[in-house]
């Protein structure tokens, strides 16, 4: 009998960043995430990152109801999962035991 | 149909049901949004756009990407990766050769960088001719692998234009500036055809021709339409070499040769047509595409060829 093995839950530096900012702030849009991050995220790539994380189960996306400005074009707004926020914490604390330095 | 609802549909084909909802509508959404928040303030808006549409040209490469080659498996994928294999690595050997000291006698070191330019019109071409008939020569090359190869084609088509037409006469003028700068003196001298812009190069077409030099006119008439054809070469030639190798498996060499042949070929055309100009009174603009128009010419007549010879073949 074969024992299933768990699935490895892997942590990108940009995957982390984003989890980083979501934490501290529950729910951002695409833009405001590339504006916090400091130019470390960048517009052509973040939806591509989020759309991945989304499907490993790290964050959840929904539409909002459109603003009345610019074509009144719904927004898809980005929250952290309780499961992301634990695979930070697991991956921050692993990095400061790994590389004391970084803890610092 | 705005540009905004163009990339929706171009991005509607490329990419799958999901990716239009969670990565094009997204991205899609802020330049809009962006774009209103710049209201009267024109340059900031332009640039919102700008930046704003080529994030979402990245995402559509990217889904494209992933629709296509990278669910490549077995032979295709490595067929591929062979062509872009070679392709690169004889583009690298054909700009370094064209800037090694044999080739650019008494030029500064710390000044070759400035000509790299000026190699991209030849490299390109060698290097996608190479990549062609190397990595895809004896193989069957199934329709979407051509797609795939033209595309690529196409973008060095692409950045062979931006070569000519802007990269050449900005690292020209900068090439001038770090001369004056190392050496403290002051270079007076005339514009060449390649460090022109291709207004410049109406221009001065316009004054020579006024003031009856008519030859010198005909030679930078030659060279600004140059401009426009020679980049279409790394297309041409891999339509080109996609006829040849697509008939039948080829031997070890014949690839290579074929290439070299290729590449060699379109520019001795180019020469003759350039000596013709010179001589005669004939219409420059024929002769410049000349090349082109021969190859796409013998790419039709190759790919009707076989396609006759396979229906006789069934029938």
């Amino acid at each position: 009998m074969t024992t299933r093995r768990p699935r490895v839950l892997t942590l990108s530096a940009k995957e982390s960043l984003i989890l980083e900012l979501l934490s501290a702030s529950n729910r951002m849009y695409g833009l405001q995430l590339v504006a916090a991050s400091r130019r470390r995220l960048k517009r052509g790539t973040v939806y591509v990152t989020l759309g991945r994380m989304e499907e490993k189960g790290y964050i959840n996306s929904r539409l909002e109801g459109p603003p009345s400005k610019a074509g009144g074009l719904p927004r898809r707004v980005y929250e952290p999962t309780a499961l992301g926020l634990r695979v930070l914490k697991a991956w921050t604390s692993g990095a400061s035991v790994l590389i004391p330095e970084f803890a610092q | 149909m705005n540009l905004h609802e163009r990339l929706r549909a171009i991005a509607a084909r490329l990419c799958t049901a999901t990716a239009m909802e969670r990565l094009i509508d997204p991205a899609l959404t802020d330049v809009q949004l962006e774009h209103w928040d710049a209201q009267g303030r024109p340059w900031k808006s332009r640039w919102i756009r700008l930046t704003g549409y080529l994030a979402v040209l990245k995402i559509i490469a990217l889904c494209g990407y992933e629709r296509t080659v990278a669910n490549w498996r077995g032979d295709e994928g490595r067929a591929f990766a062979r062509a872009v294999g070679f392709g690169g690595a004889a583009f690298l050997v054909t700009a370094l050769l064209l800037i090694s000291p044999p080739a650019v006698e008494g030029v500064p070191t710390n000044q070759l960088p400035y000509l790299l330019p000026q190699t991209l019109p030849l490299a390109i071409p060698v290097g996608v001719t190479l990549g062609v008939f190397c990595g895809l020569g004896g193989t069957f090359v199934p329709i979407r692998l051509k797609r795939a190869t033209l595309a690529l084609a196409l973008a060095g088509s692409a950045g062979s234009l931006t070569a000519t037409a802007w990269m050449i006469p900005v690292a020209g003028d900068a090439f001038m500036e770090h001369v004056r700068f190392t050496t403290g003196k002051e270079v007076t001298r005339t514009k060449g055809a390649l460090e022109m812009t291709a207004s410049e190069m109406r221009r001065t077409i316009g004054s020579l021709t006024q003031s009856g030099r008519r030859r010198e006119a005909r030679k930078m008439a030659f060279a600004y339409h140059t401009r426009w054809a020679l980049p279409c070469a790394p297309f041409v030639l891999a339509l080109f070499a996609l006829a040849v190798v697509s008939r039948r498996p080829l031997r070890r060499w014949i690839p290579g040769a074929a290439a070299c042949g290729a590449c060699v070929s379109y520019y001795c055309l180019l020469a003759v047509a350039d000596i013709v100009t010179r001589r005669t009174v004939l219409p420059i603009a024929a002769f410049v595409w000349l090349p082109n128009l021969a190859f796409v010419g013998a790419s039709a007549v190759i790919s009707i060829t076989e396609k006759n010879l396979k229906r006789s073949a069934d029938a």
